[in-house]
């Protein structure tokens, strides 16, 4: 008796998403990047009368934390939704590269923004040293270990580190104006949304719906108080 | 009475203040007396505001020098309020 023929065998089909999350992902991202962008043209004018250093790092960080939120949705989009195969990106080279370039532009933005306030003090040039090399290495070590893992890691540090030294720093005698917790939350809420595309990846809409609102209020106080000072 | 040191964009206004409230043209020496700077600071400032664009040096009739202020100088002076807000409410 003739054998019926073989089924073909099905082909590995795109990971299941779920489309809400990720439309709410994708208005969530646009949204900080267009007001990070904001944030670095608006304060334009005062960088160029002042050259002030803590503007010109304020207005870096920005501009870094906006291509770092683009660069994470983007990885998000191409790996959930199977695009990485339509596109032919061979996952080996693909997500290491993803994870380097955010590492590099994150942490670039994580150490700007600690510089910004002032409390850490260096000259440019070892700042500049410091920062890059720091930078292009952990996100060379995640390239080559494939470990998006060691830049979370690393940010964190660099996060409790910011803690401690704005901390143990403290006021200088100025007025506080409660700027700095701001810029902790932004840097708490990037590691967070590394954790939704990393380690945790199935976090619950619900959950991500409160980082992103949570996320989205505090650039909106950062750029409403831009946007006072800027009018 | 306590004397304070003034901050570096503090010494700027003041300086383009003096500059303005002089009809925008003042000889370099009067402009150091009334700056209350040492000869030494005044000079990194002066090379400092030319760098940056914040004023100009002009020829008058007899080959003196003067200062003069530059759009962005006048506009400096305008936000110079602005510029300390925002610093200081970003903690910069």
């Amino acid at each position: 008796m003739a054998l019926p023929p073989a089924l073909p065998m099905p082909m590995p089909g795109p990971m299941m998403h779920d489309p809400l999350a990720l439309s709410m992902d994708l208005v969530y991202t646009a949204i900080i990047f267009v007001l990070s962008i904001v944030i670095f043209l608006r304060t334009h004018e005062l960088y160029d009368l002042t050259k002030h250093k803590g503007i010109g790092y304020l207005r870096q960080a920005f501009l870094l934390f906006g291509l770092a939120y683009a660069f994470r949705f983007l990885f998000r989009l191409i790996s959930v939704t199977g695009l990485q195969h339509e596109l032919y990106l061979p996952r080996q080279l693909f997500h290491p590269t993803m994870f380097a370039v955010m590492g590099v532009l994150s942490t670039l933005a994580l150490f700007y923004l600690a510089y910004s306030t002032g409390r850490f003090r260096m000259r440019h040039g070892h700042f500049l040293m410091l920062s890059v090399g720091v930078s292009v290495a952990v996100s060379a070590i995640a390239f080559l270990t494939r470990s998006p893992f060691l830049v979370f890691l690393f940010e964190l540090a660099l996060v409790v580190a910011m803690i401690v030294g704005i901390m143990v720093k403290g006021d200088d005698g100025h007025r506080r104006s409660h700027a700095r917790p701001l810029y902790l939350l932004i840097a708490l809420f990037w590691l967070l949304n590394l954790v939704v595309i990393g380690p945790l990846r199935w976090v619950p809409a619900w959950a991500e719906a409160i980082l992103f609102a949570l996320s989205l209020g505090v650039f909106f106080v950062i750029y409403s108080r831009v946007h006072k000072w800027t009018r | 009475m306590t004397t304070r040191k003034r901050d570096r964009l503090e010494v700027i206004h003041d300086i383009l203040r003096i500059v303005r409230d002089h009809s925008n043209s003042i000889k370099p020496t009067p402009l150091l007396r009334y700056s209350n700077l040492s000869s030494r600071s005044f000079s990194e400032y002066h090379a400092e505001l030319l760098a940056k664009g914040l004023i100009k040096e002009m020829e008058g009739r007899k080959g003196r020098k003067y200062i003069t202020l530059t759009d962005k100088g006048f506009r400096f002076l305008e936000r110079y309020h602005m510029i300390l807000g925002f610093i200081e409410d970003f903690d910069l």
